[in-house]
């Protein structure tokens, strides 16, 4: 059976073709300010990519914030029902997930047998989310993909609030215009956000096998300072990215069965 | 100030438009007083409603104005003037609104239907102390007397000493002769009958809940929440007892006919901590997944939750004060946490939503210790979120949807397997 999963998140949309149990394609790609048409040529190009056609696909999952706007009769899913189903599809024995998106982050605890015990979302605040993490990009004029090497690089432990992005990027400016080295910047900005993070995952002691997914898992130096802070080993995902719409294309099935 | 996203409660039954002419005529009296020359009152619902009975003395309740503010969405407006006048968003988003329309230069005309300003003060610290502080600049701001009534924070339990209780006796024995001596007269044979109108009308409450225990529920939070305001302002009125008496008899045929607030219920769901009050239609969002809010514990919270058979007419002060200092709002964590669970259990709740106020110095500390022992006693997840019940710009629809959607759906998919 083939079914496709979207993602329609606030900075980024997702699409997955999956056959059977094997993902045959995917696609990511800014969501801009239109996120019908964002889907419909993220689902053009997944569907190149496989190969196929719309009409091959015999049902559609949807999730993320902009789930209620994607052009195709979709079976809608909330991200933390898509998020655990994706997430256990990668790694039958975890029993959790981080999730920091574009403008949201949360936490989930499942059991084995992927019943949700508990979750955490972040409230209306950009801090501990992907937009944060652009903002500071460009405030420090470093591209997005380099933040996690070079922040690596730190030679002293700085403090950036972690309450509030506005306040933070204050912060930060100032810290530039002190000649406070990149890299140390970089790895408070990764701080902040963690804490924030991790303040989600405790407040539903979420520990053990913990994966962590959406676009930000890339960011090697904010994983590794979230595996400091939790005191454990996040596990990224192959596709980290994906994983929510995998989780949608998931349901697709599961309903569908 | 007014948004799209927000919409009124459905309410469901006959009773809860009884309350609301209720609710209208309560302040319509307050206001006929005023223009007859007798002091208005404002006070607090955990200062005994009787005592204000026995003196004839017409009182608003601090926790009740802003609900009728905050239900027309004018909140925001008024927690605002209070901010212009210096207070912090920190100081509780209730008492930044009444001082708003305390010290509002003018007010919508609607509004001016429920509004008195007060001649005298009786302030408590049951159960925060920034309330009498709040108390304190609207005296200050009209120039009217203060009393402040001490209440000892309740350590005990539902074993609360004979010393505490006679404390507060004392304490509102103070209240009474500070309001004597402000011109009212007390009749100690008026209090003795509120005393036994204030039983039987809980001793209804109890009946009442007893049939909301029903499967499918007769009765959802958002008639609930209509339907506490007696135990508030009617306490110990006739008013109050054929209110309930009424809505006994509906909720007895809604049960006989097994007419439930929706036809195919699912999910039964509870609610700590306040609700949207500016959006009370976020409780029924939860239906188009066949669940409904069975009970919010806002509804027990002043009068609602303690045994009336410690109501004795011959008795009346220190049933009273008994009454108050065993109310589940007076910060004992344990009486408040074993209630949560009782009611869990009682109602069938299969989740239990807690959102978090934070300008609260009360509630979210509770959220943790009931989260837990809900989960541990009942096996029942709690699902914890920012909302501000009362000030509506703090409001955040997608967010606050989102979590109710994660929530069901996750409680959902568990019944499902």
């Amino acid at each position: 059976m083939l079914t496709a999963g979207i993602d329609a998140g606030s900075l980024s949309t997702k699409v997955v073709i999956l056959n059977q149990d094997k993902i045959m394609a995917y696609e990511v790609l800014a969501t801009g300010i239109d996120i019908g048409a964002a889907t419909k040529r993220a689902m053009d190009n997944v569907l190149e990519k496989a190969g196929i056609s719309l009409q091959d696909v015999e049902s559609i999952g949807s999730t993320g914030v902009g789930k209620k706007k994607v052009p195709y009769k979709s079976v809608q899913g909330t991200e933390v029902v898509c998020d655990t189903k994706g997430a256990l599809y990668f790694y039958p024995k975890s029993n959790g997930v981080i999730d920091i998106g574009g403008e949201n982050c949360r936490a989930i605890k499942f059991d084995a047998e992927g019943n949700i015990v508990d979750f955490a979302l972040n409230d209306k605040c950009a801090s501990g989310t992907g937009i944060f993490l652009d903002a500071m990009a460009k405030a420090l004029r470093v591209k997005p993909e380099e933040m996690g090497e070079l922040s690596l690089q730190s030679t002293e432990d700085i403090e950036v609030t972690s309450m509030c992005s506005v306040f933070a990027e204050s912060e930060v400016v100032s810290m530039i215009h002190r000649k406070v080295p990149k890299n140390n910047i970089l790895r408070g900005i990764h701080k902040s956000i963690a804490s924030r993070v991790v303040g989600l995952a405790n407040r539903i002691l979420l520990e053990g096998n913990v994966i962590i997914i959406g676009g930000i898992a890339k960011n090697i130096g904010l994983v590794t300072t979230l595996n400091e802070l939790m005191n454990s080993e996040l596990t990224v995902p192959e596709k980290p990215e994906v994983v929510g719409a995998l989780g949608a294309a998931l349901l697709a099935r599961e309903r569908k069965e | 100030m007014t948004t799209k996203v927000t919409a009124p409660g459905k309410k469901s039954l006959q009773t809860s438009l009884e309350i609301g002419k209720a609710v209208k005529a309560y302040y319509a009296n307050i206001k006929e007083a005023k223009e007859k020359g007798v002091p208005v009152i404002w006070s607090y619902g955990l200062i005994p409603r009787e005592i204000f009975n026995a003196l004839d003395a017409p009182a608003i309740y601090l926790e009740h104005l802003p609900v009728v503010i905050g239900t027309k969405q004018l909140s925001g407006h008024y927690i605002q003037i209070a901010e212009e006048e210096g207070f912090s968003r920190d100081v509780c988003a209730f008492h930044r609104c009444f001082l708003g329309c305390a010290v509002a230069k003018e007010r919508e005309p609607y509004l001016e239907k429920f509004f008195a300003p007060p001649d005298i003060i009786v302030a408590t610290n049951l159960p925060c102390m920034s309330e009498s502080k709040s108390f304190l600049y609207v005296a200050d701001h009209y120039g009217i007397p203060y009393h402040f009534v001490d209440a000892p924070i309740n350590t005990w339990g539902s074993d609360i000493p004979d010393y505490a209780v006679e404390y507060y006796v004392d304490q509102l024995q103070g209240a009474i002769d500070f309001l004597v001596e402000h011109g009212f007269n007390y009749n100690r044979d008026k209090l003795k009958e509120s005393v036994c109108l204030s039983k039987r009308l809980v001793e209804l409450w109890n009946e009442i809940d007893g049939y909301r225990k029903a499967v499918p529920s007769p009765m959802s939070s958002v008639d609930g929440f209509t339907a506490c305001y007696p135990l508030v302002s009617l306490a110990g009125t006739q008013l109050g007892v054929t209110l309930y008496e009424n809505l006994l008899e509906e909720l007895k045929q809604k049960v006989a006919n097994k007419e439930g607030v929706l036809d195919n219920e699912k999910l039964r769901l509870m609610w700590f901590g306040v609700p949207p009050v500016y959006n009370m239609g976020l409780l029924n969002y939860v239906e188009k997944y066949d669940a409904v809010v069975v009970k919010s514990m806002v509804e027990y919270i002043v009068g609602g939750a303690y045994d009336p058979s410690i109501m004795d007419p011959e008795r009346p002060l220190e049933s009273l004060a008994y009454k108050s200092l065993v109310d589940i709002i007076n910060p004992t964590s344990e009486n408040m946490v074993d209630f949560v669970v009782k009611t869990v259990k009682e109602f069938k709740i299969d989740g239990l939503i807690g959102s978090v106020k934070r300008s609260c110095g009360l509630l979210p500390g509770y959220m943790r210790l009931i989260k837990d022992a809900v989960y541990q006693e009942v096996g029942i997840p709690t699902s914890i979120f920012d909302l501000d019940g009362m000030d509506i710009r703090e409001y955040d629809d997608v967010t606050s949807k989102a979590n109710l959607d994660s929530f069901v759906e996750s409680l959902l998919a568990s019944k499902r397997k």
